[in-house]
């Protein structure tokens, strides 16, 4: 048990520049551990077990070497204004939901496949289910198209003495900093905080499946466009609450669907 | 465009003020920590399940709030002062005289005796996340506010780094987070490495009264501003200096987590 959570922990700090922060994706593995099947338990273990050291920031690493294979695409979901995949579940473009489904595939029927194959499609599939839980990777046609395009300038009157004069902030790196926050959470804490939070709520988060868990994720994503209207200036920090709380279920979402994705493959 | 203007708004007074935060959060958070761990079983299940979190998850809320016109009211009182001589709280009567220590008076006496069963989780809930700030903060050396006929004021005695003016409180605020033995640290890796105290000297740290602790604060008080006075170089410290300072955050850090435990303890023990 200790020595999966210690390579799952390990193996998801893979995508700390794609999506939340290093103590968050440890601690939505761990959580996710204690959520797994004995059956899946011992397969994680067996596919990561042994050379998890060279790849432990696999997908960044392609990234970062310009893998033609790796695009940064496979880090976003495209959605209809229904919340539903714009892209086919076998489409050949790697989003991250095609691209969840091709992992899916392989560690489904895992006894096909090489144990090298299974073993790049789990640290794959950890990562997406990290990023399509993250608001800040969702794309749903209609809004915004890219939140990155947005760069505010905040003037120093509201915020006092303290602040700069002005500030440019990108969406999603600072949506990404909720999920750092606190900072100085080590994994394993937070996923004991993520488990007080989740109090009993493992069966509400899982219902259904992945088109159902992508829907969910785009609703939460557009509500945020939807409510958070100029107007609405002297309440903004009641929904500044109800961000950093839907963000930790975010986290937590993750986690039990990992979990749950893990136990019916390796069923 | 504009759509997303207050969301931003919102983001940024969390992130974008961190320099601004009192006692920053590695000490709120390493404080926190250090409460939870000396919680007991009891308090620690009940202040779980008004909170659904950790005390360190929250223990820089009421500065991520501060700058909120909603929350406008909290917004002074993260500090204390001293009588006019410089050697006590200024308690008039038994009772602080308004500042943080006079926020956690109204929520002890609003919470203790079983109180707190009668109040809505959401009052318990945010009077813990309250105390969770509070405690730690009246614990750091420039929370207490000094008469100037005893010490200049803080915007008065800026530090300076390498030639570089720097903010009195900015430096002791921040410090637990700067220091080489800290830094990078997690609250869990912090805390190992300060809270080593005995059951006896937790107990004796944990005694007393309000006006008792106090005194510990004053001193602490005292300690920074000789340690540290107005146009001190942090780029000169000697590591004897540093060492000092990393003493006296830490025992702040300390005394604000152990009493912010015994005080939930104590009220949850009902």
């Amino acid at each position: 048990m200790k020595k999966i959570f210690i390579l799952l922990a390990l193996v998801f700090t893979t995508s700390i520049a794609n999506a939340w922060y290093d103590n968050c994706h440890e601690g939505i593995v761990i959580l996710a551990t204690e959520h797994l099947s004995p059956k899946a338990k011992s397969a994680v273990d067996n596919y990561l077990g042994d050379s998890y050291k060279d790849d432990i920031k696999y997908l960044y690493k392609l990234e970062k070497a310009g893998d033609a294979t790796h695009t940064e695409e496979i880090h976003y979901l495209h959605l209809n204004k229904k919340f539903k995949p714009i892209t086919k579940k076998n489409s050949s473009k790697n989003d991250a939901y095609a691209a969840i489904n091709k992992q899916l595939e392989v560690i489904k029927a895992h006894n096909k496949y090489s144990k090298a194959e299974v073993t790049t499609a789990l640290r794959t599939l950890i990562d997406l289910m990290c990023d399509i839980h993250d608001l800040a990777h969702i794309r749903i046609k209609g809004y915004p198209h890219s939140y990155d395009d947005f760069i505010y300038l905040v003037p120093k009157s509201e915020y006092g003495k303290a602040a700069k004069k002005y500030w440019k902030v990108k969406w999603s790196k600072t949506w990404n900093r909720f999920g750092n926050y606190p900072a100085g959470f080590s994994g394993a804490f937070r996923a004991y905080d993520m488990k007080l939070c989740l109090d009993g709520r493992f069966e509400q988060f899982t219902k259904g499946g992945l088109l159902d868990w992508i829907a969910d994720n785009g609703a939460m994503a557009a509500s945020y466009l939807d409510i958070c209207a100029p107007e609405e200036i002297v309440p903004f920090m009641v929904q500044r609450q109800n961000m950093e709380d839907d963000n930790y279920d975010m986290m937590i979402k993750a986690s039990c669907r990992l979990a749950k994705l893990l136990n019916e493959a390796f069923k | 465009m504009k759509k997303l203007l207050i969301v931003v708004v919102a983001l940024v007074s969390i992130f974008g003020v961190e320099s601004a935060k009192a006692w920053q959060n590695f000490n709120h958070g390493t404080a926190a920590y250090i409460a939870e761990m000396h919680l007991t079983p009891e308090a620690k299940k009940k202040c779980h399940y008004y909170l659904k979190h950790t005390l360190p998850y929250y223990a820089s809320w009421m500065d991520a709030f501060r700058g909120s016109k909603v929350y406008r009211e909290i917004n002074r009182t993260h500090s204390g002062k001293s009588t006019a001589n410089g050697k006590a709280y200024d308690f008039q009567q038994g009772k602080p005289a308004g500042g943080v220590m006079g926020h956690l008076v109204s929520a002890l006496e609003e919470l203790s005796d079983g109180k707190y069963k009668n109040l809505p989780d959401s009052v318990v809930r945010q009077r813990i996340i309250n105390m969770a700030h509070y405690v730690p903060d009246m614990h750091c050396p420039v929370h207490i506010h000094f008469p100037e006929t005893i010490y200049p004021s803080q915007k008065n005695m800026n530090m300076l780094n390498k030639g570089k003016e720097i903010s009195y409180h900015g430096f002791w605020d921040g410090y637990l987070g700067r220091d080489k033995r800290s830094k990078n640290k997690t609250y869990e890796e912090i805390a190992a490495m300060i809270d080593v105290l005995s059951e006896e000297e937790i107990k004796a740290i944990q005694k007393g009264t309000l006006e008792e602790w106090s005194l510990d604060i004053i001193e602490m008080g005292h300690r920074s501003r000789k340690i540290t006075p107005p146009g001190t170089d942090i780029s000169k410290l000697t590591q004897e200096q540093k060492d000092e300072i990393f003493k006296l955050v830490s025992k702040a850090t300390l005394l604000g987590g152990y009493r912010l435990a015994h005080i939930l303890n104590t009220i949850f023990a009902e």
